[in-house]
């Protein structure tokens, strides 16, 4: 077998702990492999450590949380490589979509601009050349009149239309991995579907690999091929999706997949 | 977005008047050589000429040389606005890169800026440039360019390290790090064009700040040199003769006055044009 493309072992995260109280686990221990071109889905309730653990993945936890363990991607160990090495990778090999669009765009600059940043952050010389090719990928990624959206202000756009934005950002430059965190949650239920789609698009177009990390069931149970449970810090579920909605080990995993049983049967 | 600030700026007819009063005065530094009637240190007739009352000859009236005092303002307005506009970039330019670097790297830095913040800002500007002026004695333009501008990047700093470390939380910058921008591309393109309004306002209340300063420093025989003129100066030259000579006296803070309303009516409005603007979208 080839080689994962990403490899989480025995990764922890702890909050420190407040004048020194003992620091809180937010992960305490969590190993998982994702393979080139593989769709993961990472399931677990609010405050179960999701954003913690794909933050960590970039090398962005915020700096109260420590995170121990190897982090193992296209053979750089991401918890220990330097800043400017890690830099280097982040967008360009591993690439990261957050939940609220809104927010995630900078306000006051044109979103073609943004989008163009992107090559300028890892290389690009020539603006205008950036700017082409930011208007090519916000086509691509299905903005109607990309050329005239591309001169547009964030608060401009509609929800879709702005995590389209993020994710022509995200697609820029053909990352290994795509981190999607939440990336519907934010989205009406329609606009959900749509962009979930273009998601699966990009990524079989791209033979990119995605990690789906997402509170709602349905969502990873309608596009991950495996699903990885996170409950109390601990991964307690790693199967197959289609294993996990049929047959549930973990009570917490049963439960979940109960909750939501009828809607994921009629989906 | 920032073209609305703008437009709402110059629809309010009192930064309008503020723009054209320091528009009026900037013109009248850069042409002084043209537009003055007399060369500011010629005295023709110390004796004849001494202290006369305004007149068409002399619309500003003469000094105790018989130098034209309305000469003297308009070759004063280079100096004075020169080392004030000198000034002010200084400690504009010195105030944001300073609390930017404190919000910026955090940690030490953060607190030996803001600690030097809290301790300098305690102390009157004023004594302090006496005092350093004192202690150089007379300087040069140059000098007191970096005397004034130095001494005054405390409240553009606080400005923008607070504004700085509000943006540094928001998830725009996250976003940019997650996506590979280095830190010097997220203050380059990010941060500064965020806090630029308030740059801008900052901008306005230095020169408000460095014109009477200029002006005090010179007055009390510390600051432009003699027969250099300068607003402050060309007040000293009138103290003696404040009672029979009031044009010596009116002028030049006419002058400093007019500016310095100007300089802080710009900042008072920029401040409401920028609100105005993030109450928008």
């Amino acid at each position: 077998m080839n080689p994962p493309l990403l490899s989480v072992e025995r990764l922890q995260i702890d909050a420190e702990g407040a004048r020194g109280a003992a620091p809180t686990p937010i992960l305490r221990g969590v190993s998982f492999v994702v393979q080139p071109g593989e769709t993961v889905g990472v399931l677990g309730a609010s405050g179960s450590g999701k954003t913690s653990l794909a933050l960590s993945l970039l090398g962005l936890l915020p700096p109260a949380l420590t995170a121990r363990g190897r982090v193992l991607f296209e053979g750089h160990e991401l918890l220990a490589a330097s800043r400017g090495a890690r830099r280097a990778l982040r967008g360009r090999r591993l690439s990261i979509v957050f939940q609220e669009p809104l927010t995630a765009l900078n306000p006051r600059m044109r979103v073609g601009v943004q989008v163009a940043e992107m090559a300028c952050a890892h290389g690009e010389r020539d603006a205008r050349r950036a700017m082409q090719g930011a208007v090519d990928m916000l086509g691509r990624v299905g903005l109607a009149e990309a050329e005239v959206r591309a001169q547009r202000y964030p608060h401009e756009l509609s929800g879709g239309e702005r995590q389209r934005v993020l994710l022509a950002m995200a697609l820029l430059l053909d990352p290994a991995l795509l981190i999607a965190d939440e990336p519907t949650s934010a989205l009406d239920v329609t606009v959900q579907a749509q962009v979930l789609q273009l998601l699966h698009a990009q990524q079989r177009e791209r033979g990119m690999a995605l990690l789906l990390v997402s509170h709602d069931l349905g969502v990873i149970a309608t596009s991950c091929e495996r699903t990885i449970v996170l409950h109390d810090g601990l991964v307690v579920e790693d199967v197959p999706t289609h294993q996990f909605l049929s047959a549930p080990e973990h009570a917490q995993a049963r439960a979940l997949v109960d909750a939501v049983r009828p809607a994921v049967r009629s989906a | 977005m920032a073209a609305n600030a703008w437009r709402q700026l110059l629809d309010d007819r009192g930064a309008r008047a503020a723009i054209g009063v320091l528009g009026a005065a900037v013109l009248a530094a850069a042409f002084a050589p043209w537009i003055a009637p007399y060369d500011p240190t010629l005295q023709p007739d110390p004796v004849a000429l001494r202290l006369v009352a305004p007149s068409w000859q002399h619309p500003f009236g003469t000094d105790p040389f018989s130098r034209d005092v309305l000469s003297r303002v308009l070759h004063g307005a280079r100096v004075s606005l020169g080392v004030a506009t000198g000034a002010m970039l200084l400690s504009v330019t010195l105030g944001a890169a300073l609390g930017a670097l404190a919000a910026v790297v955090g940690g030490w830095v953060d607190g030996v800026v803001s600690g030097l913040v809290d301790v300098l800002i305690a102390m009157p500007r004023l004594l302090i440039v006496i005092a350093l002026v004192a202690t150089f004695g007379t300087l040069s333009p140059w000098w007191l360019i970096a005397l004034i501008g130095g001494s005054g990047w405390l409240t553009t700093a606080r400005i923008v390290r607070a504004e700085f470390r509000d943006h540094l939380q928001r998830e725009y910058v996250l976003a940019a790090r997650a996506l590979g921008a280095s830190r010097w591309r997220i203050i380059w393109h990010h941060l500064l064009p965020a806090v630029a309004p308030q740059l801008a306002v900052a901008a306005a209340l230095a020169l408000a700040a460095v014109i009477p300063l200029e002006a005090a420093l010179s007055f009390v025989g510390l600051g432009i040199q003699p027969p250099l003129p300068s607003w402050g100066n060309i007040l000293l030259d009138g103290t003696d003769y404040l009672t029979s000579a009031w044009w010596l006296v009116v002028f030049p803070v006419a002058a400093v006055s007019l500016t310095v309303g100007s300089a802080l009516v710009l900042a008072d409005r920029l401040r409401v044009a920028i609100a105005g603007e993030e109450h928008g979208p």
